[in-house]
């Protein structure tokens, strides 16, 4: 069940919330296990034989972060470490056991011995996502941090529905203490406007501006399915076309789950704050998949930088540089990449943010940009935000490649190696039903690159955001209300194929 | 002025409410193609198809959409004696040329699912007595691109829940639309906005097809009043050294085709399938099935190029049919002994190629 599906929107949606409103006049703790029970369903209904695995989940890390709570039981360190690779266990057998089996392969022949068979195995959707945030909350529960331990409120943050499936990577102390309070649960218009608002504008970038941006993504990434060794028109105009698809579907999704959030008067946080806005790659990833940089940086990359800089004491600048930072940046990003899904690829666009992290590091140490605060001049930023959108497009060509190959054929295209390859309209040619596809594509890519660049990010409409400028007010005006039930309208009418979020198979 | 969150909501739900019931009942009036309204008489396709209940052909000048042709020329005609059903390279089985009468729902570049479809509608309204069912290499794909009609969807579905339909193939028709879904389609509310505009704002004289009262060929396709075609005079007065050129420049593109590379994966299931649905449907009528020959040209090209492509003409012979199926024809052209000569283009052969074939038919199978 899509969130951008009829079934979804008028059936399971409309249902929950009645019933959520209803139970909830009486009993916080009955609209919480209809919630539960509610997110179960929608696990289920992508596939039943998966529920068995996240019931389980949610059960066994329950019972572990109880034990690990309580300060009397001895072996807490070895039972959180315990803990914790059964989660990366189980982890690793449903999403990388094959990898692991296809790269052993690879060298098993040179030594004589007969491949491994492949495992059958269905991925359970979503559970990346429902793994780390277990296994922060095991972290928290033995360091002290966790406050509540109701299991109706556990069972609710990790299964919570608008988040379940692709985040954001929530954590405990963001929702589990609104859970506590009673007037979380209750019709509150307030939210109910917001969510709303927050659901359209998600919805919106899903099927009117990503889906429609897939066709001419796909038209270079298939490109060598084809035969085709993709031009320089076709390798820059693809690109592009994806770094848009797939920041408005995955922001698109992250809206949706907020506004969902919203509906039942629950705050999850932001995910996206106009990433590609950045002037740099330390700017991008504070504004792209927050949920998730913030999650890597509470308990892998601190953690991580706190060991190596005490390593690095008292030894020269370049070897402190080494150990603080380097070391820890280009684990966690080839850690963050890996996480993404078992392919080489993604590998290696975790080690390209990685290096792009250290060399921007490196880019705010040199000595003459102290003195004279040169990034901060127009010109500047203006370089900056083209450097860093360059770099964006390249790491994503790696990321979207079915294979490394691919991706590079695809660099030749950008770098011209393979020629022009025809006019543009000669590569969009025979795919799409539109008299003038380069004049469609044209229009796309202008009406995203201003919501990219100038409109309110969606981030300043909640009102935990921390923008300056804050974009309620906006909401109250008549004409938005009118506007986004026209968008809301149009959205549904795009709705009639099957069409699920690229963050679902991560 | 600045709204409370419950006018901001009010307004939001009534402007979406207005939208909705705008944009369907826009559908409704308009219905472009007559999805749902199959009494809509502005549909082209349907008023060509009621004007070949009094006309002998009618030549088509526009684009049309042959599903819903033909579709439309099943639900208007009285049932025949024999039905002919296939792809584009069964356009030319016609009442003249078994010289028995007939009515042929054959639709370009059918699949699997259009057989399906098109044997069930061509059966709604009385069983014939012998089906001539023209059956292309591509039948057994399961990556067959296509797309089917709304208005076939039905069919297709009753088709194949008849055979028990194979579990992946019955997937396909949960993603299937009913064809009411086509009321909040957006593609579909763009024609009808066209449809709209055209008439208030044009006056659309040239309806796009003329009938006449003979066969005679003319610059643009003609229909028989039976629904086999007359190609327009660019197909039909192709000479034999033009169709090389065209066969040649086809084994050039299929080298760097995905089509015959991983467009075409012959399909167990769909094989079963089909075999099944033949056994049902040879329970209470003939059952001819016919395999056109591709131009001798491109028959080694493609086999080179995709191994399995011609698998179906062998499977089919080794498959036990009751004895009403009679099985002639072969994708070789060699085989049926037509030339280079007697096709239209690659794929496409002529009237007398086919005649070589139905020669070898049984008298007793008509």
């Amino acid at each position: 069940m899509l969130f951008n599906s009829y079934l979804f929107i008028f059936g399971f949606m409309s249902l929950v919330l009645a019933g959520y409103f209803c139970i909830a006049r009486s009993s916080a703790n009955g609209a919480m296990a209809w919630l539960v029970a509610a997110s179960l369903v929608f696990y289920g209904y992508w596939n039943p034989y998966s529920l068995p695995v996240l019931v389980g989940s949610i059960c066994a890390n329950y019972a572990a972060g109880r034990c690990l709570i309580d300060s009397r039981i001895e072996s807490r360190r070895v039972l959180l470490v315990a803990a914790i690779c059964a989660n990366l266990l189980v982890l690793g057998y449903f999403k990388y056991m094959n990898f692991f089996i296809g790269n052993l392969n690879a060298v098993l022949p040179a030594l004589g011995t007969r491949p491994l068979g492949y495992i059958n195995v269905l991925l359970p959707i979503g559970i990346s996502f429902f793994t780390f945030t277990q296994i922060a909350f095991l972290i928290d529960s033995y360091q002290g941090k966790v406050r509540e331990t109701r299991f109706i409120n556990y069972a609710l943050f990790v299964s919570f529905f608008p988040h379940l499936l692709s985040g954001p990577v929530i954590h405990h102390r963001q929702v589990m203490p609104q859970f506590a309070k009673r007037e979380t649960f209750g019709v509150n218009f307030e939210t109910i406007h917001l969510g709303v608002a927050l659901f359209t504008i998600g919805l919106a970038k899903k099927v009117l501006l990503a889906d429609s941006l897939a066709g001419y993504a796909d038209v270079l990434f298939n490109a060598h399915v084809n035969g085709i060794q993709p031009g320089f028109y076709l390798s820059w105009i693809g690109s592009f076309a994806y770094t848009f698809q797939i920041y408005f579907d995955f922001s698109g999704y992250s809206d949706m789950a907020v506004g969902l959030g919203l509906l039942f008067g629950i705050y999850l946080p932001i995910n996206f704050n106009s990433p590609l806005r950045s002037s740099s790659i330390i700017e991008f990833w504070q504004r792209w998949h927050m949920s998730l940089t913030g999650y890597v940086n509470e308990y892998l990359y601190t953690p991580l930088t706190l060991k190596f800089t005490r390593l690095s004491f008292g030894r020269p600048a370049v070897v402190e540089f080494v150990y603080s930072l380097m070391i820890p940046t280009l684990t966690v990003f080839l850690l963050v990449g890996f996480w993404h899904g078992a392919n080489w690829t993604y590998v290696i666009f975790g080690a390209m943010h990685g290096i792009f992290l250290v060399v921007n590091h490196l880019w705010r140490k040199r000595p003459f940009l102290r003195r004279r605060g040169a990034s901060r001049s127009y010109a500047g930023v203006v370089a900056g935000w083209v450097v860093t959108f360059l770099c964006i497009v390249a790491s994503l060509i790696m990321f979207r490649s079915d294979h490394v190959r691919v991706a590079l054929e695809i660099y030749r295209g950008c770098l011209g190696l393979n020629g022009a390859g025809g006019s543009v309209e000669d590569a969009w040619q025979g795919l799409f039903s539109s008299a003038h596809p380069a004049a469609e594509l044209a229009l796309l890519i202008g009406v995203c690159s201003f919501i990219v660049l100038l409109c309110p990010s969606s981030a300043s409409l909640t009102p935990r955001s921390k923008k300056e400028v804050n974009s309620q007010a906006l909401l109250r005006h008549p004409a938005a209300a009118i506007f986004l039930g026209v968008v809301f309208a149009v959205s549904v009418l795009h709705m009639s194929k099957f069409s699920p979020f690229i963050y679902f198979q991560f | 002025m600045q709204l409370s969150n419950r006018s901001f909501l009010a307004l939001f739900a009534c402007t979406f409410a207005f939208m909705a019931v705008a944009i369907t009942a826009l559908n409704y009036g308009i219905d472009p193609e007559g999805f749902v309204r199959n009494s809509n008489d502005n549909v082209f396709e349907r008023r060509m198809a009621q004007g070949l209940a009094v006309h002998k052909a009618v030549v088509i000048e526009k684009p049309f959409n042959e599903d819903s042709f033909k579709y439309y020329l099943a639900t208007e005609s009285a049932p025949a004696d024999i039905v002919v059903i296939g792809s584009s390279r069964g356009y030319q089985i016609s009442s003249e040329f078994l010289g028995k009468p007939l009515m042929n729902y054959s639709v370009g570049a059918a699949g699997l699912r259009d057989l399906l479809a098109l044997s069930d509608l061509s059966q709604r309204k009385g069983d014939s007595r012998v089906l001539v069912m023209e059956v292309d290499p591509w039948v057994f794909n399961r990556n067959h691109p296509k797309a089917m009609s709304p208005l076939l969807y039905a069919s297709y579905a009753r088709g194949l829940r008849s055979v028990g339909g194979q579990p992946r193939m019955m997937e396909y028709i949960r993603y299937l639309k009913t064809r009411y879904a086509v009321l909040i389609d957006f593609n579909e509310t763009g024609k009808s906005i066209g449809n709209l505009y055209r008439k208030l704002f044009k006056h659309d004289a040239d309806n796009g097809f003329h009938f006449q009262e003979d066969f005679t060929p003319n610059e643009h396709l003609v229909s028989r009043d039976d629904g086999s075609f007359i190609y327009d005079r660019a197909i039909r007065d192709a000479s034999p050294s033009y169709v090389a050129a065209l066969a040649a420049r086809f084994n050039e593109r299929i080298r760097e085709d995905n089509y015959f590379e991983k467009g075409f994966v012959f399909s167990e299931e769909y094989f079963d399938t089909f075999v099944a649905y033949v056994r049902q449907l040879a329970a209470h009528r003939k059952v001819v099935l016919v395999l056109a020959p591709v131009h001798p040209l491109v028959y080694d090209a493609i086999a080179r190029r995709t191994h399995n492509f011609f698998l179906g003409e062998e499977r089919l012979k080794q498959a036990s049919f009751p004895a009403s199926v009679f099985l002639i024809g072969s994708y070789s052209a060699q085989a049926v002994g037509c030339g280079p000569d007697e096709f239209f283009d690659h794929l496409h052969p002529r009237a007398s190629c086919l005649a070589k074939i139905f020669a070898t038919l049984s008298p007793a199978a008509l």
